[in-house]
């Protein structure tokens, strides 16, 4: 039987598509790395920095890009806007430490085709935050390079709680509490 | 043919009738009485718990947490009665008045972090204390928008190792008091003072913003409200006048000379803008604010009055179309006028004033409201560290 030139190109697609969505059946975003460092496999299985903690005096109008990644290392997800703007997101967990991005692997690449334009890491963010409770801090820097907003992502179950800090105010304080 | 009957007969039945009239009088009196009763109980019974009272009502500014506790309330503002402020999980409730503290419980400037909620029946609570350390400092700009976001300027100053004030912003709280985030901007947001709203809807607000930084000056800034968060649309902004006389370093937090253009009001019937510009000592207009594309030169002196104004600093339009100016006593100190609240014409005629403290230096912000047919007036003590609604 012979195929058509027609005919083997569509299966081709139709195998190249079944691929990607199996692919995306077995996303493991948990699975570590082939060869990780000691410190990078534990913060592959916990997800979770410990040596970077939140501080609240980082996230303050006109501090330089520099001096961010310095306090909290590489952020979580970059985007550039249509504004021409930099946006960096910081997730962190309700304890104050950061979270590490899950390893990302050739086929989990093929997400980045179902997110709707969204970055991989920020997808991946996105499908933590509700379980790990994580706040993400969208960070917008200016042309210069300096912070130019702030937008706080609470929990996506609706809390607001912020990431513990050593100054923080109680949880409690925030919001309607007769006095 | 009737009989003729004696005369006292007559008056008898006279006084019959009349006992008869009195009777029916007494017994619509009393049913009236009963009535009105059952009518004014019924009203009591309808009246809200919270039914707003008549005489002015003092409440304390200082939040009961977190601790330690901030002092030196300078922004004041309504809650509007909109929808948004009557869904479940706001923290505060239309008629409320919010208050923003600039100073932190040892009274160093700049360090202030809280907003209080206070009910009309004087009750304090604590409606948002900032858990990013660099939202301090909450300033005389506060605005509580009518689709539910909260919107203040800070000027952070930071007092080691050395004194420093910094560039500030306009930081946005959700209705129930947590943190939205901040914008920022070194040219439309430098030492953000003061702020009133120019327009608004649920998407999007032009806000008015005097600035102690960028050479004393007055903005023009929108703000978009949208599902992913609110930007400011730089493109939009506008400086609409620089050259306010501006006393806005650490070496002015340092010799307690902090201010400049501070109070604004605006007429959207007359598109006019009112700055109080505290060291200048005068109230000016700026025509078109709304609209206008280009930087003002020289802005027109609205009033010009040395013996009523000392620094004005707070400014509202109320409803009766007058301007009320709150002295903050700076400079140009009248001991026989402490703590003055000035009300005027926009012709620039005197009109009336009042003292809410014995001391000097304690009006600085107010608001007005007319949620019902009274209007309501809010005023700062920061001597007293306290507000009271008139």
């Amino acid at each position: 039987m012979k195929l058509s030139v027609t005919s083997v190109a569509k299966l081709s697609i139709s195998m190249a598509l079944l691929h990607l969505l199996s692919s995306c059946a077995r996303f493991q975003p948990t699975a570590p790395s082939m060869n990780p460092s000691p410190t990078s496999e534990m913060q592959s299985v916990t997800m979770k920095d410990t040596s970077i903690h939140f501080d609240p005096s980082v996230m303050r109008p006109g501090v330089a890009r520099s001096e961010v990644r310095q306090s909290f290392g590489e952020p979580n997800s970059t985007e550039s806007l249509e504004t021409g703007q930099t946006e960096d997101v910081y997730a962190f967990y309700p304890d104050g430490t950061k979270f590490v991005n899950p390893t990302v692997r050739p086929r989990n690449i093929a997400l980045g085709v179902f997110t709707g334009g969204a970055s991989v890491a920020l997808r991946q963010l996105r499908l933590h935050q509700a379980e790990s409770k994580l706040t993400l801090y969208h960070v917008i820097y200016d042309s210069d390079g300096n912070i130019a907003s702030v937008r706080i992502e609470p929990p996506a179950n609706g809390t607001s709680a912020e990431p513990q800090q050593s100054q923080s105010p109680p949880a409690s304080t925030i919001g309607k509490s007769i006095e | 043919m009737r009989a003729l009957q004696p005369q006292s007969f007559h008056r008898g039945r006279k006084r019959r009738a009349g006992l008869i009239i009195a009777a029916k009088r007494a017994l619509l009196s009393a049913a009236a009485l009963a009535m009105a009763m059952a009518l004014s109980d019924a009203a009591r019974a309808a009246a809200p718990s919270s039914s707003i009272p008549v005489i002015p009502v003092t409440a304390s500014t200082v939040p009961k947490s977190p601790v330690p506790r901030d002092t030196n309330p300078y922004g004041v503002a309504f809650v509007p009665t909109s929808s948004a402020w009557k869904k479940a999980g706001a923290a505060a409730n239309p008629g409320d008045v919010l208050v923003s503290n600039f100073n932190d419980s040892s009274n160093e400037m700049g360090q202030g972090s809280t907003i209080v909620d206070i009910s009309p029946t004087g009750t304090t609570t604590t409606f948002f204390a900032s858990p990013v350390g660099g939202i301090t400092g909450l300033d005389n700009g506060l605005v509580a928008l009518a689709n539910g976001f909260v919107l203040v300027c800070f000027i952070p100053v930071t007092y080691s190792p050395t004194t420093q004030v910094g560039q500030g912003g306009i930081a946005i709280i959700n209705p129930d008091g947590s943190l939205n985030g901040f914008v920022a901007d070194p040219t439309l947001l430098n030492e953000p003072w003061s702020m009133t709203v120019g327009d608004e809807s649920s998407s999007k607000v032009t806000l008015f913003v005097s600035n102690l930084g960028g050479g004393g000056s007055v903005t023009r800034v929108e703000l978009a409200f949208t599902k992913s968060g609110v930007t400011l649309n730089k493109g939009k902004g506008r400086v609409l006048e620089t050259g306010f006389t501006s006393q806005g370093t650490a070496s002015d937090i340092t010799h307690n000379s902090f201010g400049g253009p501070g109070g604004l009001a605006y007429n959207s019937t007359t598109r006019t803008l009112y700055v109080a510009s505290e060291f200048d000592n005068e109230i000016f207009k700026i025509r078109n604010a709304l609209r206008t594309i280009s930087t003002v030169q020289n802005p027109l002196v609205a009033y010009s009055d040395p013996i009523h104004l000392h620094n004005p600093m707070g400014l509202v339009l109320s409803p009766n179309g007058h301007l009320i100016a709150a002295n903050a006593d700076l400079a140009n100190v009248d001991p026989d006028q402490p703590s003055e609240l000035v009300e005027f014409t926009v012709a620039g005629d005197f009109f009336a004033q009042y003292s809410v403290d014995t001391n000097n230096g304690g009006a600085f912000g107010l608001a007005v409201a007319q949620p019902t047919a009274q209007v309501k007036l809010g005023a700062v003590d920061d001597n007293q560290n306290n507000l009271t609604i008139h």
